[in-house]
């Protein structure tokens, strides 16, 4: 490649993957790290966090979601997750992901439509889970502190399956 | 035929494992009684199979289980709605390729035997290989012995005798009505599917923390947390002047009634799952009224709903209904079904959904820490000394209402001590 020199749209197209990218890792990154309030200043005000239950079924007022948090909800499991009050998560769980096959799959209004993957462990009370997906965030640019989240939906696989208690954020 | 494995199985002394004021923890851990339970309760009693808002339209099905038993609740091209052994009667392949969905017919896809959604036969491949007296007639999937229906919800039971379903619900069949009457149209939609949580726990547990209100401000201290920070005080729901009681409802139907504070709060919650504007709270009131009368419709609406269980696989929570599955002794999955109400205004009907989402499954604010419970209370069971589970609380206290229910304060195990009195008389067989 030596000689080759990016410029103009390839090049802006080049910075946008790689800031999307980053993104996406640093927000797995924080989530396996338990920084749930630092997770939670990545929202924008108008932000939806889902994960459907079924794949086929688009309106989360008409078939039930394995999580439809508006940001009223999303600040409600942030607490929960962060303070010792809930039973559930004492211990907390360990996690690790890995995420990837980003691609930006397009633009809506002011916002940046990615896609990516990602596969989890989890391991609490002697007790290993994976879970995979795909991801699709909407990302709004925050002008010198790269983006917020205003959508991020989560399709796990198995998704219509019964599951033992979600212990983590996807 | 009796078999020498069965007359050498010994007798389970239930009236030493369940008494007035606590049972056993091998109740909970012993996988003969879990044996002895599908047969006595699960193979007979009436079980909540589904809601025929879920099979709406001809062909519509939904597999499920009663206890363990594949069946399917279908809609037949003659629009009745029965409940089918999820089996093939050639060689027993479960004949539904999806949890639900809509047919023309079964087929089985084993050796392609077809059968009509009332479970009639459609069609045999090759049956002239069967010789000459065969009649495909003779083969059509086996519909459940009963299956009643109130208010959309479908009951069915494996055996072919016993008491009929109004009186099996007794105290509970009016609380049907009232949960169904919350609709505009009377009738309520369950097809929204559910959340489904699979526990490493035994099923009476699940069923017990129905009606257990001594438990929420203790367990469920993230969600009053949050909540007194949003300004709503349900700290001291529970406590000792709380005005919510707890209700034995005989048959093992239990309740934790909310009827008296509901009148002071003003009925229905609706804001929880999101904010509900005023307007569409007052039209949806006023389609109550309109339909039930001013009088009841108002008087409906001040009750509200509470938490009912009927025994032994049916909970009634706000407006969650949830079905319990037993598995093994120590397994069991739960389904939440959000209820919606048909003829709601929009923003009724969307707090109820995400009251519901963000509460129970997997992934929710409540349900998580009951199922937390469930599973680290199947370990403590383990413990064999002094291996007693104490269900005392209130036995003084306890009084008969003027309906001929036993009461207790809202902390009170006057519920669980309802739910083991059946328990044992329909287990010990007295």
């Amino acid at each position: 490649m030596a000689g080759v020199e990016l410029q103009g749209d390839s090049l802006r197209a080049l910075e946008l993957e790689r800031s999307v990218v980053d993104f996406i890792e640093e927000e797995a990154r924080i989530l396996d790290d338990h920084q749930f309030e630092v997770w939670e200043e990545l929202w924008e005000p108008d932000g939806v966090y889902w994960l459907p239950q079924d794949i086929k079924h688009d309106d989360p007022e008409k078939k039930v979601s394995l999580v439809y948090d508006d940001r009223a909800a999303i600040t409600r499991r942030v607490d929960r997750l962060s303070g010792r009050l809930a039973f559930a998560l004492q211990p907390a769980a360990e996690v690790s992901r890995m995420t990837g096959n980003v691609r930006i799959a397009g633009f809506a209004d002011d916002l940046v439509v990615a896609q990516s993957r990602f596969m989890m462990v989890v391991y609490r009370r002697e007790h290993p889970v994976v879970y995979g997906g795909r991801v699709e965030h909407h990302l709004r640019e925050r002008p010198g502190q790269g983006y917020g989240m205003v959508f991020k939906r989560v399709d796990l696989v198995g998704a219509g399956a019964s599951f033992e208690n979600f212990t983590v954020v996807f | 035929m009796i078999t020498e494995f069965e007359t050498a199985q010994p007798s389970i002394p239930y009236a030493e494992l369940v008494l007035p004021d606590r049972v056993n923890s091998r109740i909970y851990t012993d996988p003969a009684i879990f044996e002895d339970e599908m047969e006595k309760i699960w193979e007979k009693d009436w079980l909540y199979v589904g809601h025929d808002s879920e099979v709406a339209n001809r062909g519509d099905y939904v597999a499920r289980r009663m206890g363990r038993q594949p069946v399917v609740l279908a809609r037949g091209m003659d629009g009745v709605v029965r409940v089918l052994m999820n089996r093939c009667p050639h060689r027993g392949n479960t004949v539904c390729l999806e949890d639900s969905g809509n047919v023309d017919h079964f087929r089985c896809a084993y050796h392609g035997w077809m059968f009509n959604t009332d479970g009639s036969p459609k069609g045999v491949p090759y049956s002239a290989g069967y010789g000459e007296g065969f009649d495909k007639m003779d083969f059509a999937m086996t519909v459940v012995p009963r299956m009643e229906v109130h208010r959309g919800f479908v009951f069915a039971s494996l055996s072919p005798t016993g008491q009929d379903l109004k009186a099996k619900l007794g105290r509970t069949y009016d609380y049907l009505d009232r949960f169904a009457d919350m609709s505009p149209e009377g009738e309520i939609d369950l097809s929204a599917g559910a959340l489904k949580t699979k526990v490493h726990g035994n099923w009476k547990m699940v069923y017990e923390n129905v009606a257990d209100g001594y438990h929420p401000p203790f367990l469920h201290r993230s969600v009053f947390a949050a909540s007194s920070r949003d300004g709503l005080v349900i700290g001291d729901a529970y406590g000792d002047n709380s005005l919510i009681v707890t209700r034995d409802l005989d048959n093992g139907h239990i309740m934790l009634d909310f009827t008296e504070t509901n009148r002071i709060t003003g009925g229905a919650v609706f804001d929880v799952g999101g904010p509900v504007a005023p307007e569409a709270v007052e039209a949806y009131r006023a389609a109550v009224r309109a339909r039930m009368g001013e009088e009841a419709g108002e008087q409906l609406l001040a009750d509200g709903l509470s938490n009912v269980g009927i025994c032994p696989n049916l909970g009634m929570l706000y407006q969650d209904v949830r079905v319990i599955e037993p598995v093994s002794v120590n397994e069991t999955v739960i389904y939440n079904f959000p209820a919606l109400l048909k003829g709601a205004p929009r923003d009724i009907n969307r707090s109820r959904m995400y009251q519901e989402v963000r509460a129970y499954g997997p992934g929710g604010s409540v349900g998580p820490d009951d199922h937390e419970i469930y599973e680290r209370n199947q370990i403590g069971f383990q413990a064999k000394l002094n291996n007693w589970v104490v269900l005392r609380r209130g036995l003084d206290r306890q009084y008969r209402d003027d309906d001929g229910t036993l009461v207790g304060n809202a902390s009170d195990e006057v519920t669980m001590r309802g739910f083991w009195r059946h328990y044992l008389s329909v287990m010990s067989g007295s």
